[in-house]
């Protein structure tokens, strides 16, 4: 038993030490959690104005300082040709973009579909300008010019 | 894992060949006593320098041979894992940086970050399995150590004195013996 005692116990203490050497560390992703999903993304198009107007709904604006309307051609968003535009909003509050069709789509298209999501932008002590994740909807939106 | 399994496979092939060993070596005392080649004293300072040696020298040869090999082997794989571990490491933790200046960069984007971690996630997961192994390595290591010296000092049916007469022409060498914790004395001449 002594003997046995003797055999055991360093072998216990280093399995305990060296059990605890562990030198790198978990990632963490907290300071990201933070970053919100803008939800009820909508578009609706003006034939009038050759406008669609983009609306969407964010809980949180703690540390939002603007948002990135994304317009795609495809159904499948990052399949189509994606083009983001930063919102330059003076007021959070103000959800909502006016999205001009002339700049994006040539004249001559008379029919088309395009699909729209959103991004929050956020600035604060651990996070420059760090662009949050989309809508997991993107909204469509019917072109049909007369 | 594949290391660990090989580790593992290794390491019981090598503790039933100590322990087959066993049997065999305990019919073969008299043999021990006969092929003792230096004192307990030495047998113990050789097992203390590397596992098996002072067994080796002291006759008990497959005991010696299989504490050699399993100390050989635990220490090939510690120092292979902890080779592994710090080059894998390496990477993580510049690549963990990467991931913690994408909050502090301008623009950076949420799913850049989110397949960052993912993937740290997963690395890091290979790192814990990795420092599991170089621990159960180097403490295998350390066990087969400390068994290989409790063994020279307390376990071994072995020798305890050994004195040379000269008898004139050739040499009787006596030796007071403890076989199977019966004390005895052995009286040997070489021709």
């Amino acid at each position: 038993m002594k003997k046995s005692i003797i055999f055991l116990t360093p072998i216990l203490i280093l399995f305990i030490v060296v059990s605890c050497s562990k030198e790198h560390d978990a990632p963490t992703f907290s300071k990201y959690g933070i970053a919100q999903k803008p939800a009820n993304v909508v578009a609706s198009y003006d034939t009038d104005t050759d406008i669609v107007n983009v609306t969407w709904d964010i809980i949180e604006t703690t540390s939002v300082v603007d948002f990135i309307v994304s317009v795609s051609d495809s159904s499948d968003f990052d399949m189509g040709n994606v083009n983001p535009y930063i919102t330059h909003s003076t007021d959070i509050t103000d959800m909502s973009y006016l999205f001009e069709v002339k700049n994006y789509l040539s004249a001559d298209v008379d029919s088309t579909i395009l699909y729209f999501t959103v991004s929050a932008v956020y600035k604060e002590e651990n996070l420059n300008y760090f662009i949050g994740p989309r809508a997991d909807v993107p909204a469509s939106a019917l072109i049909k010019r007369d | 894992m594949s290391i660990l399994r090989g580790f593992v496979i290794t390491g019981l092939t090598l503790l039933l060949l100590i322990n087959s060993t066993g049997s065999v070596l305990a019919q073969d005392e008299e043999s021990f006593v006969r092929r003792s080649i230096v004192s307990k004293k030495d047998a113990i300072v050789l097992s203390v320098i590397y596992p098996g040696l002072g067994q080796m020298t002291a006759g008990q040869k497959y005991k010696g041979i299989s504490l050699f090999l399993a100390e050989t082997v635990s220490l090939i794989f510690t120092i292979n894992s902890h080779e592994n571990y710090r080059t894998k490491q390496k990477v993580y933790d510049k690549d963990m940086i990467e991931f913690n200046n994408i909050a502090k960069q301008q623009s950076g984007e949420y799913n850049d970050a989110l397949e960052q971690y993912n993937d740290l996630k997963d690395r890091n997961d290979e790192l814990d399995n990795l420092n599991t192994v170089r621990n159960v390595a180097l403490i295998a290591a350390v066990a087969v150590y400390a068994y290989n010296v409790v063994d020279a000092v307390f376990l071994s049916s072995s020798t305890s004195e050994s004195r040379q007469v000269d008898n004139g022409k050739s040499k009787i060498v006596v030796r007071s013996t403890i076989i199977d914790k019966n004390p005895g004395i052995l009286l040997s001449k070489s021709f």
